[in-house]
Formats: structure tokens, sequence, C-alpha cells
């Protein structure tokens, strides 16, 4: 009787040991790679609309902000949905779309190709891609002859950038700004979204099947409308600002200066008062809301405002291969 | 008294419950120690050392490898890590002599993560590249095809990448960069 007690104490406890060690290896790690966003979760649910306009000190002494470097843990654990797209896509269809969407760009505008300013933008570019959550992406530069403010993600992580953005960059963190833009269009899927919008809009048939399964002629027409409108108007504002929301992570994940792209905006304002001589801006309301879309996220991230700007780098590398603009 | 049976039995049995304790916590801290992590960035550098400054570069590995911690620097900020590499066969010699070979090192825990990274898919089905959707579209448009042909090039190596990112002091070389663990328990 008491050999048989023995046993029933020594098989419940086993038991409740293993348990326990399941409990323990399973959720001290699951806890912990929640910790950044649950930290994040809990400080937006105590104070609502305002959790983006706390100070990292507030933070800090409340207890949610753990140490001065939490904004580049958050950047590493924001999620960004990516755009919705109706039909499945490989990464070659994806790069096979994005290429014939180049084209119709290149048959509109030279491309610009120079020996060493082609590998500083490929690296600048890799380098935020290869920290973006898909890090697998193969990006690609190309310069296009335009004068043009907008630099474009395409599908497959293709990335153009007109002369004109680059003049209106002067360090390595406003050139990384533009691009981390342009790469997190391709990482969000925001352009190949629109193609499917656009293809959709013109074909009822888009609608039942993916783009690369369109037929030839109608396919044509969809990139051609496509490349004419982003190049006449750029990204739909609303995807600009995801985009942007988006490229302030992937410049903190870097360790460039947050404000990189909010500078590049602010030269770009001027660039484009400088043509307008000196009157208001017609697409100014569109500026201010992309600035407060990249203030607001670095509040979120409570970033602050040093990083590397990386100023020499992109004179030696960059600037100086810019040909004249032309008058 | 239900208490003091309980203290009578726990004393009869007290062996068995400290094995059971020291069962438990043995079992948490191999847990802990051998967790299972993701590289999340295109690829990175696994030091000999757990720093930037001492030691060298031993490997490289790229996105998506699957690393088991082995331990952790006294700060947290590098974890030594082990995975099997397939070893390449020596020139000359079939696939069948291909050897798994275990290899460790330190990689800054801010590039580790719990969660596998997206990968790309790759298309089912390879088409003939003159039937590919863009050759397609650029004979169909008799558009030029040359301004991508430089461009599809591959711009540069993951050495090259890394030595700009070495130069400019960012990523992991980042002097002040923080110890970041993907959410990993220190």
């Amino acid at each position: 009787m008491k050999r048989t007690r023995h046993s029933i104490f020594l098989l419940s406890t086993s038991l409740f040991a293993a348990v326990l060690v399941s409990l323990i290896a399973g959720c001290k790690t699951k806890d912990s790679a929640n910790r950044a966003s649950e930290t994040v979760s809990a400080y937006a649910k105590e104070f609502g609309a305002s959790a983006g306009r706390l100070t990292s000190k507030a933070g800090e002494k409340l207890g949610l902000v753990e140490k001065k470097w939490d904004f580049v843990r958050f950047a590493w654990d924001a999620q960004e949905k990516p755009a919705a797209v109706a039909h499945n896509y490989s990464y070659e269809d994806e790069r096979d779309l994005g290429l014939a969407l180049a084209l119709e760009f290149f048959a509109r505008q030279e491309r610009f190709e120079h020996e060493r300013l082609d590998p500083y933008l490929n690296l600048v570019a890799s380098a935020l891609a290869a920290h973006s959550d898909r890090p697998a992406m193969e990006v690609r530069v190309a310069v296009l002859r335009g004068e043009s403010l907008h630099a474009f993600g395409l599908p497959g992580g293709l990335i153009l950038v007109p002369l004109g953005a680059l003049r209106a960059c002067e360090s390595e963190s406003e050139l990384a700004g533009l691009l981390a833009q342009a790469v997190a269009q391709c990482e969000l899927r925001l352009t190949l979204a629109r193609l499917e919008h656009f293809a959709a809009e013109r074909h009822a048939e888009a609608k039942e099947k993916s783009c690369v399964s369109l037929p030839p002629e109608q396919l044509r027409a969809v990139l051609e409308d496509l490349a004419l409108d982003l190049s006449r108007n750029g990204l739909k504002a609303e995807d600009a600002r995801v985009a942007d929301r988006r490229s302030v992570d992937l410049l903190m994940r870097l360790g460039y200066e947050p404000g990189g792209l909010r500078a590049h905006l602010a030269r770009a304002q001027l660039k484009l008062r400088e043509k307008a001589g000196g009157g208001p801006l017609a697409n100014y309301a569109e500026f201010k809301a992309r600035e407060e879309t990249i203030d607001a996220r670095l509040a979120e991230l409570h970033a602050p405002s040093l990083g590397r700007s990386i100023a020499d780098r992109y004179r030696r590398e960059g600037l100086v291969h810019l040909p004249a603009p032309k008058l | 008294m239900p208490n003091r049976r309980w203290l009578t039995r726990l004393h009869t049995f007290r062996v068995p419950w400290l094995a059971m304790v020291l069962l438990v916590l043995a079992a948490s801290w191999v847990a802990a120690e051998g967790a299972a992590l993701y590289l999340r960035v295109r690829f990175a550098p696994v030091r000999s050392k757990p720093s930037l400054k001492e030691g060298e570069t031993k490997h490289t590995i790229s996105v998506g490898q699957k690393v088991e911690v082995l331990e952790r620097s006294k700060d947290g900020e590098w974890v030594k890590v082990k995975w099997t590499e397939e070893k390449k066969a020596p020139e000359g010699k079939e696939d069948k002599e291909k050897k798994a070979e275990t290899c460790e090192g330190w990689i800054h825990a801010t590039l580790l993560n719990t969660k596998a990274p997206t990968t790309e898919t790759a298309k089912t089905g390879v088409a003939a590249p003159e039937q590919s959707l863009l050759n397609r579209h650029a004979q169909m448009k008799k558009l030029d095809t040359r301004p991508l042909q430089t461009l599809l090039r591959e711009p540069h190596t993951n050495d090259q990448l890394d030595r700009f990112l070495r130069e400019g002091k960012l990523g992991v070389y980042r002097e002040d960069w923080p110890a970041l663990e993907g959410g990993v328990t220190k």
C-alpha cells in the first residue's frame, strides 16, 4: 500500500515538474520576444491618442522605456502591414513586372549611368533592404535624367531615382532617407498593389487573374498608364505616408540620422519654391502631411535627433558625380 | 490535521522533492541557453570573440540561418551560437562526399530573432527566357532593353557591403549600438 502511494506521489510530482519545465521553456522566450511590442501596446493603451507625444524622459520615468536606446528596439519590432495584393506573385513575377515597368520609365526618361555613383547608390539601398523585413530582396538602383523629386520603388526591388531628387540631398542620411522611402515601397509592395488596382480598373478579367497572367496587350497598356501616372503625379498621398513611416524604421535600424528623410523633404520644398519663383507651393499640404507622419513616427519610437549623417562620404561618392542641371 | 500530514509527507519524500526541483532548474537553464534563433538581416559576420575590435571574422552567415544559443557575453550584446553548415565537396569530387560541419562563433544579438524572416518565393515552372514577361513586353513595344543589362548585374558582394557598413559605422558597426536581442532573454 505504502509503495503504491509512494509511486503515485512520485508520478504526480514528475508530471508536475514536466509541466513546469515546458511552461518555463515555452514562456520565457515568448514573453521576452514580445517584450518590446508589449511595452509599446501597454504604453499606447495607457496614453491613448497622446501616446506618440510622450517624450523619452517621461517614458523612462514611467518605466515604459527601459533605456535611451529602446527606440531601435521598437524600430526592429515595428510591424508594417504590406499592401493588400489580391493575387499570389512569386519573387520572379514581381521582378519581371518591375523590370517591364522600368522599361516604360526608360522609354520616357534616359538612364544616367556612372561607374562610381551607381555602386555607391546600390550600397546604400542594399544596406537598407538588408535590414528590412524582406532581407533577401535584391535591390538595384537606376538613376533617371529627370528633375523630379520622387524616388520610385518598383516591384521586386528596382529603384528609380531622378537626378533632381539626388541633388536635393546634402548628406548620406538624407540620401538614405530618400532611398529608404523607395525600399519601403518595394518591401510593402505598394507599387505592385497600385499596378493591380490599375489593371482591375481597366480590365474585368484582372480581378480574376494576376497581372502576370493578363494577355500581353492588356498588360502593356496597364504598365504604360502606371508609368505615366507615377512619373507625373508620384506616389498616392496615402501610400507615400505609409512608406515614410516605414522608412523611419529602416533608417533607425541601420543607425542613420533619424530625421534624414525629413531633412530631404525640407530641401525638396526649397527647390520647388525656387522653381516657383518663391511663391506658395501647390503641393504644400502634401509635404506638410508627410512631415507630420515622419514626426509622429519619430515620436512613437522616442527617437532622438542623433545619428550618422555622413556628409563627407556623400560628397565624395555621390554629389561630385552628379552632372550639372540643365538650365 | 491535513497540514501536518502534508508536512510529514514532504519530510518523507524530501529526496525526490529536491531532485525534482533540481531537475526543473536544470531543464529551464538548458531550455533558455539552447533556444533556436534566426538571422534576420541578409548576412552577418560571426566573430571569434564577442567584440568588433578584438578577434576576427570566422564565418559569414546568411539570412534565415538557424542558430543555437550557447552562451551570452556579460553585457548581453553578443551571443555565442552554433550551427551546422554543409561543407562543400572538393572540386572534381561528387556531392555524395558533402559533410555537415558544426560551426561556432559570436554574433551581435541585434541580428538575431526568434522568428524566421520572410523568404522570397521562387517561381513554379521556369519559362524560357524569350517567353518571359519582360522580353514579350519589350518586343511588343520595341523597347530598348540595354539600360536593364547593366542594372541587372550584381552591383557588389557581401564583403563590399560589409566594408561599406564598417566605414560608415552603420548597423552593428555603430560604436554606441545598443544591445538588442530581438526580444530574446538576457
